[in-house]
Order: C-alpha cells, then sequence, then structure tokens
C-alpha cells in the first residue's frame, strides 16, 4: 500500500525501475525457493501415491471426524457452563475468591494444552484416585483449558453492557438472580457471539493436540492408518484437507450467525 | 501421595537441558516465522495480482490447518518427498515455523496498513528520502502496533513447541515424560514442567495483556 | 494572464516562480483537474476558493509531486515536473506544505517533529536543527510545547507545530490545503494570525481555504474553482466585489 501506488505513478525513472523491481522481487524469492524445492525432490513418490487407502478406511476416518466435533462440542458446552459460573463469581465482592479465579484463567491459558492434558491423564489420578480414560482426559482438559479463554470472553461481554442497564434493573427492583438472568447474560450473550465463535473454531483445529494420548479422534486415526499402511502422504494430506474444508464451513457459518444477530437488533 | 521434591532435584539438570532445547527451537522457528512473514507480507502488499493471492492463500491456509497435522505431514512425509533427510529437530523447528510465519504476516500487513495514509504524505511533502521516510516514520509506527501481537505469536510458539516432542525432540515435554516414565513420578515430573512453562509464558501474556489495555485506553 | 507583475523585495519584476499551464489530471476515468493554469511569483499570495470536490487539494498536491498529472506543464523554480527523483526531493523542500488534517508525526516530540527534515534532507547536524526548531516554534508562539507529543496539543496548537515544520527546511513556497477547516472554530485565528505573519516575510503562499476574510485581507489574488478548472482569478477587491462569474458569485452569495 506504501508505495504501490505513489511511486509507480509518479513516474519517475529511477524510482519506477526501484518499485519495478521491489514489486518483483517476492516473485523472483518464490521463484527461487519453488525451484531450489523442486531440486530437492524425489519425484518417484508421485508414481507411488494412491489415494484408495482413504476409500479403505472411510469408516474409521469418519468415525475420527465425529469424536472430533463430538469432544470439541461437549468439552465447549462445559468450558461454557463454567466461564458463566466463574464470571458470575468474578463479581463477588469477596476478594480472595476473584483472586483465585484470575489465578485460574492465567494459569490454564499459559499452560500448553498437551501439557495439561498429559497432567490430566497421568498426574491427576495420582491426586484423585481415579484414572480417566485417555477420551476422558481430553475432554476435560479440553473444556478446563477453553472454561479459562471463555471466562475472559464473558466477563468482557458483562462489561460492554452499559451502566445503565444495572441500573434500570435495580431501579425495577429485580432480585439479584432476575437481573443476571433476564437483563445481563442475555445482552452479555449477543456481545460474546464472535469471541465464543472464534474460541470454538480455535478448538476445534486444537483437538488435533489430542493425537499426542491417542484419544481417537481425527488426527489420531489419521497417525495409526498411516503407520498401518505406510501411506502418510495420501493420509495426512487428505485429513488436513478435511480440517480445511470444516474450519472454512464453520468459519462461514459463524460469519452468518454473526450478521443475523447485527440485523436482529436494528 | 506426597509430592517427593528429592526425585525432581535429581533429575533438574536433565529437565532444564530440555528446557535449553525448547528455547532455541523457539527462538530458531521464531526467526524462519519472521523471514516467512516478512516474504509473505511483501506479497500480499506489493506483489502482483496472482502473488498477492497465493501469498493470502498461505496466510488463510496454514492458519487454518491444525499444528499437529502440518508437524505430523512434513515428518511422516518429508522422507519419501525429498532426496535429503530431516532431523526431527530440523522438521520440528520448520513445521512450527510455517504456520507462525502466517500469522506473523498477517500482523505485518495489518501494522503497515495502520498507518494514516497522512503520515506518508507529509514525509513525502518534507522530503524526506525514502530510507529515512522509513525509518523515522514508518517503522517507528509500525513496530508500536504490532509488537503487542507479535509477542503472542511467541507465547503460542512456545506452547506449540511442547508437540514436536511427539517427534521424539528431546526439549521439555519429553524429558518430562521420560523421566516420569523411568521413575513413575509423572505427577512430580509433570506438575513441574507445567509450573516452568508457566512462569515462561507469564511474563510475555501479561506485557501483551498490558500492552492492549494501553493502546485500548489511548483510543478512548 | 490575469496576475500582474509583481515586485521582488529588490524591486525588479521576477519570471514567476511556479507556472502551470494546462494541467489535466485524471483519476481513473474521472478527470479532477480540467486543464488548469496558474502562475505565482515570488512572494505572492495566492488564495483558492472553491466548493468541496472542485480539485483545490489536487491541484495544490500536483504542484509538489505528491500526485502525479496527466497533461500539461508544470514548472517550480527551474525544475519542470515529473523531474528525476532527486529533483523531486529537491522541489520538495523548495515547496512546503500544511495539511488540513496536520499530519504531525505523533510518536516524535514537537521538537523533533520539526527537527527531522532538516537533518534528514538538508543535513544539519540535531543540534543545529534543534535550535532552528526552538527559533521557528518561538514565532508561532508554541515553544513553551516543545518537549510535548503532537496528542497532548489542540488542534490549532498542532497547526502551529505543523507550519513550523514546514517552514524548517526554508522552502520559498508554502501550500496551504485548508489549513484551519478542521479547527475548532476559537482556534482558527490563532493559526491565520500565523498565516498573516507569514505572508508578509516574503514567502511564496497558496492557500486553499473558505476564510474569505483572510482571503480579501491578504491575498494578492484570489481565484475561483469549479468542477476542475480554474473559472476565474484576480485580485481580492475586484474578486469579491465584481464577481465575474455566475457561478462564483452564486458560491459566494451561499457562503458570505
Ligand atoms: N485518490 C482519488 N481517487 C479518485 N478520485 C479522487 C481522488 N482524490 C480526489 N478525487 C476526486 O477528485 C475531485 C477533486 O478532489 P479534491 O480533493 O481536489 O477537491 P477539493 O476541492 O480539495 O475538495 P474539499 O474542499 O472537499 O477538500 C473530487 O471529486 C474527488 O472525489
Ligand atoms: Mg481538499
Amino acid at each position: 500500500m506504501v508505495s504501490d501506488k505513489g511511486i509507480a505513478r509518479r513516474g519517475t525513472s529511477g524510482l519506477a525501475a526501484g518499485a519495478a523491481f521491489a514489486r518483483s522481487l517476492p516473485i523472483i524469492i518464490g521463484l527461487g525457493l519453488v525451484a531450489w524445492l523442486a531440486w530437492g525432490v524425489n519425484w518417484s513418490f508421485v508414481s507411488n501415491l494412491d489415494f484408495t487407502v482413504i476409500y479403505k478406511y472411510r469408516v474409521a476416518l469418519f468415525e475420527g471426524l465425529v469424536n472430533t466435533v463430538w469432544i470439541t462440542f461437549a468439552s465447549l458446552l462445559l468450558g461454557l457452563i463454567l466461564a458463566i459460573i466463574f464470571a458470575l463469581l468474578a463479581n463477588v465482592r469477596y476478594a480472595p475468591l476473584r483472586w483465585i479465579i484470575v489465578f485460574y484463567v492465567e494459569v490454564l491459558r499459559d499452560v500448553p494444552l498437551v501439557v495439561a492434558l498429559f497432567w490430566i491423564h497421568f498426574a491427576l489420578p495420582v491426586v484423585t484416585g481415579i484414572s480417566t480414560s485417555v477420551f476422558e482426559s481430553g475432554f476435560i482438559a479440553m473444556a478446563l483449558q477453553s472454561s479459562a479463554y471463555l471466562t475472559d470472553a464473558v466477563r468482557a461481554g458483562v462489561q460492554a453492557i452499559p451502566k445503565g442497564q444495572w441500573d434500570a434493573a435495580d431501579a425495577l427492583g429485580f432480585t439479584t438472580a432476575r437481573k443476571w438472568l433476564d437483563i445481563i447474560l442475555p445482552q452479555a450473550f449477543r456481545i460474546i457471539i464472535p469471541p465464543l465463535a472464534n474460541i470454538a473454531l480455535g478448538y476445534f483445529k486444537a483437538s488435533s493436540v489430542l493425537a499426542l494420548l491417542s484419544v481417537g479422534e481425527l488426527t489420531t486415526v489419521a497417525t495409526r492408518i498411516s503407520n498401518y499402511t505406510f501411506k502418510p502422504i495420501e493420509t495426512f494430506t487428505f485429513v488436513a484437507f478435511v480440517y480445511l474444508v470444516l474450519g472454512y464451513s464453520l468459519s462461514w457459518l459463524t460469519f452468518r450467525l454473526e450478521n443475523l444477530f447485527e440485523t436482529k437488533r436494528i | 501421595m506426597s509430592f517427593d521434591t528429592q526425585i525432581v532435584w535429581q533429575n533438574l539438570p536433565s529437565l532444564l537441558y530440555g528446557l535449553r532445547l525448547t528455547i532455541v527451537i523457539v527462538i530458531l522457528s521464531l526467526f524462519f516465522a519472521g523471514v516467512i512473514g516478512v516474504l509473505i507480507c511483501a506479497g500480499m502488499l506489493l506483489g502482483s495480482p496472482v502473488v498477492r493471492r497465493i501469498s493470502a492463500d498461505y496466510v488463510s491456509i496454514f492458519r487454518a490447518l491444525p499444528e499437529p497435522i502440518i508437524i505430523f505431514w512434513l515428518y511422516y512425509c518429508s522422507p519419501l518427498i525429498l532426496n535429503t533427510k530431516l532431523t526431527a529437530f530440523e522438521t520440528g523447528a520448520i513445521a512450527l515455523a510455517i504456520p507462525s510465519g502466517a500469522y506473523l504476516a498477517e500482523i505485518f500487513r495489518a501494522g503497515i496498513q495502520a498507518i494514516p495514509r497522512g503520515q506518508i504524505e507529509a514525509a513525502r511533502a518534507l522530503g524526506l528520502p525514502p530510507f529515512w521516510l522509513l525509518w523515522d516514520v514508518l517503522v517507528p509506527q509500525a513496530l508500536r502496533i504490532m509488537i503487542p501481537p507479535t509477542l503472542g505469536i511467541v507465547t503460542i510458539l512456545i506452547k506449540n513447541s511442547a508437540l514436536v516432542s511427539a517427534l521424539g525432540v528431546e526439549e521439555l515435554f519429553y524429558r518430562a515424560n521420560v523421566l516420569g516414565g523411568q521413575t513413575f513420578h509423572y505427577f512430580e515430573f509433570l506438575t513441574v514442567t507445567a509450573i516452568i512453562y508457566f512462569m515462561l509464558i507469564l511474563p510475555l501474556s501479561a506485557a501483551v495483556q498490558f500492552q492492549e489495555q494501553r493502546l485500548s485506553a489511548r483510543h478512548r | 494572464m490575469s496576475s500582474r507583475p509583481i515586485a521582488s523585495p529588490s524591486g525588479e519584476s521576477s519570471a514567476p516562480f511556479i507556472v502551470c499551464e494546462n494541467v489535466r489530471k485524471f483519476y481513473g476515468a474521472f478527470e479532477a483537474l480540467k486543464g488548469v493554469s496558474l502562475s505565482a511569483a515570488r512572494g505572492e499570495v495566492v488564495c483558492i476558493i472553491g466548493p468541496s470536490g472542485s480539485g483545490k487539494s489536487t491541484l495544490l498536491r500536483t504542484l509538489n509531486g505528491l500526485e502525479s498529472f496527466d497533461d500539461g506543464r508544470i514548472r517550480i523554480g527551474d525544475v519542470d515536473l515529473p523531474g528525476t527523483h532527486r529533483q523531486i526531493l529537491e522541489v520538495r523542500r523548495e515547496v512546503g506544505m500544511v495539511f488540513q488534517s496536520f499530519n504531525l508525526f505523533p510518536h516524535m516530540t514537537v521538537r523533533r517533529n520539526v527537527a527531522l527534515a532538516p537533518v534528514r534532507s538538508r543535513g544539519l547536524s540535531w543540534v543545529e536543527a534543534n535550535g532552528r526548531a526552538e527559533r521557528l516554534l518561538r514565532r508561532v508562539g508554541i515553544v513553551d510545547q516543545i518537549d510535548k507529543y503532537p496528542g497532548q496539543l489542540s488542534g490549532g496548537q498542532q497547526q502551529r507545530v505543523a507550519i513550523a515544520r514546514a517552514l524548517a527546511v526554508e522552502p520559498q513556497v508554502l501550500l496551504f490545503d485548508e489549513p484551519t477547516s478542521s479547527l475548532d472554530p476559537e482556534m482558527v485565528q490563532e493559526v491565520l494570525q500565523v498565516m498573516r505573519e507569514l505572508a508578509h516575510t516574503g514567502i511564496t503562499m497558496l492557500v486553499a481555504t473558505h476564510e474569505m476574510g483572510f482571503a480579501r485581507e491578504v491575498a494578492d489574488r484570489v481565484g475561483f474553482m469549479d468542477g476542475g478548472t480554474l473559472l476565474h482569478i484576480a485580485p481580492p477587491r475586484e474578486f469579491f466585489d465584481h464577481r465575474a462569474d455566475k457561478r462564483l458569485s452564486a458560491f459566494l452569495s451561499k457562503i458570505l
């Protein structure tokens, strides 16, 4: 944007040449990179490509996909419920409780999901004495971590509600419970739909991390198929494609959803 | 149950060695990501329509792909495709850099485009030579906008670096698992590891939040 | 040519410093300048008025190479635009510009805003340039704000800093593009006062403005632009009292 129009339009010879060079620089670098990569490639892999493995293992892949969607949806639902509770508690006057919530949110945000996952699966049973299945561990890890991000989103949504709304509810003699359920939360929910959709998309992607514990979602299935059939290129490329298509559809859907809410508000 | 501090102390050097590798791989992939980010950003802003398209597609594809898929794809497929064999460490560093580069490209683009046109016009009207226009006017303003989100990318990179343990790269998380398996003290090693990650990331994420609050306060 | 010969300080009449002939400018298919001819002698003050979208900004911006033009001739001093890259930088040192929206550099102090261009394009040392900045800021009456950032100043103060910044490279010509249009009414006068004082220093000024009082009082000539053409240009008395053009009198009666 910076130099593009201005410099090119001015038509001074030296600068024009410079701009033309600058503009073709990415092409030159790109072509160089492609040439270098092509030179390093052993092209015989192309003749060995065999995408029938995808068809052969379609049922396993589909089950993996279902697990991915299911664990994402369920853990986010639990995460959202937790987040609403935490956001409510964060409004309590008792300061230590607020600190605990701040600490909880910060810890879960700053520890990698895969570390939380392994901690829940291998370390937590030492404390509680209850072991969880890998699927349960994955579910708990995603729910807890998403609850941290969602708490922030819900809190921001609640804070975005104009002070007049709180005053109006108080003036009308609402009880605290009614005030939250009828006035505050419905309005906050509208505000948090965009960040909520973003977090949901993020966890659809992040569920792939659970493959490090072989939880059995799509990436786990892909790893298994690839190890069993020695067809990693076909399997992983196809699965990457599935993630892309689903991710794009999801973001398209949330975009539509946001628009719907936008128009409704007017 | 009790927390066995003794065993943690004994094996702390091994854990810290893993931490060192974590930091090395983060810095290395951050460097590659920076290079990718600058190239893709230049492609989006200055390229011909085709280059623009390719750059924008790179960004949207690698932002949407899960990191483990990129890591596994490279790890399992590169031996079949490339003439040379990449080590697990190299694979991990490249795989981490590819999506981070996409994020950085987007941050750079937004940072440059956020500078009002009037700034460039004023500098040109003053007769500032192009280098000084970049150095005195554009770069400082763009940097100020880009630093908080770039720190955010660094925190994500640190978190994702734990994923390359799956390739056998002996970084912090890998070491924690190996030590846990050898001693059956998973609880101790995983807890200490979680604390180390927390202490690595907390200052960065605090800085990001602080900066963002300051920026939004100034906009009001 | 409607311009009267202007006496230079030494007493001899000089060739015009700025000459445009038949300048045309297209934005895509839209013709923003439809053959504008205008010249200004050294030390002359020319005000340009006209409705929004008439091409005042476009005309001023072609004069220092911020916009290209498609036809006609523009000569600044002894450089024909568009010149080489080097010549354009030279022209921009001779032709300063003050913008409607100030465009101060927000990340630099007032002092550095003013001192930057002399250092970077005139090769002064920072010490010399800072001294010059101080002198200029005293002249526009805000030397006490010298270590503040632009965001901490009022609009009128910012515009005065912008004038000092433009003066710092010691230009022959200053272009003003509606310098008071984005100011609160109470700040307009402080900026006009600075411009009034400048007009008496012998610097050439081209001012796009809606301030008729200022034009009448300070300008040597006033021009009227509409729809990309310079319809009429004359000394202020003749311009405002005779209203030679129908569109001009319509415009004036709307504004006055
Ligand atoms: N970059 C551009 N691209 C396309 N059209 C433009 C561009 N800049 C200006 N124009 C058009 O050129 C015409 C003249 O614009 P200009 O800004 O010179 O008018 P103006 O007389 O300065 O008006 P104002 O009083 O609003 O500043 C307008 O119709 C405007 O829409
Ligand atoms: Mg204008």
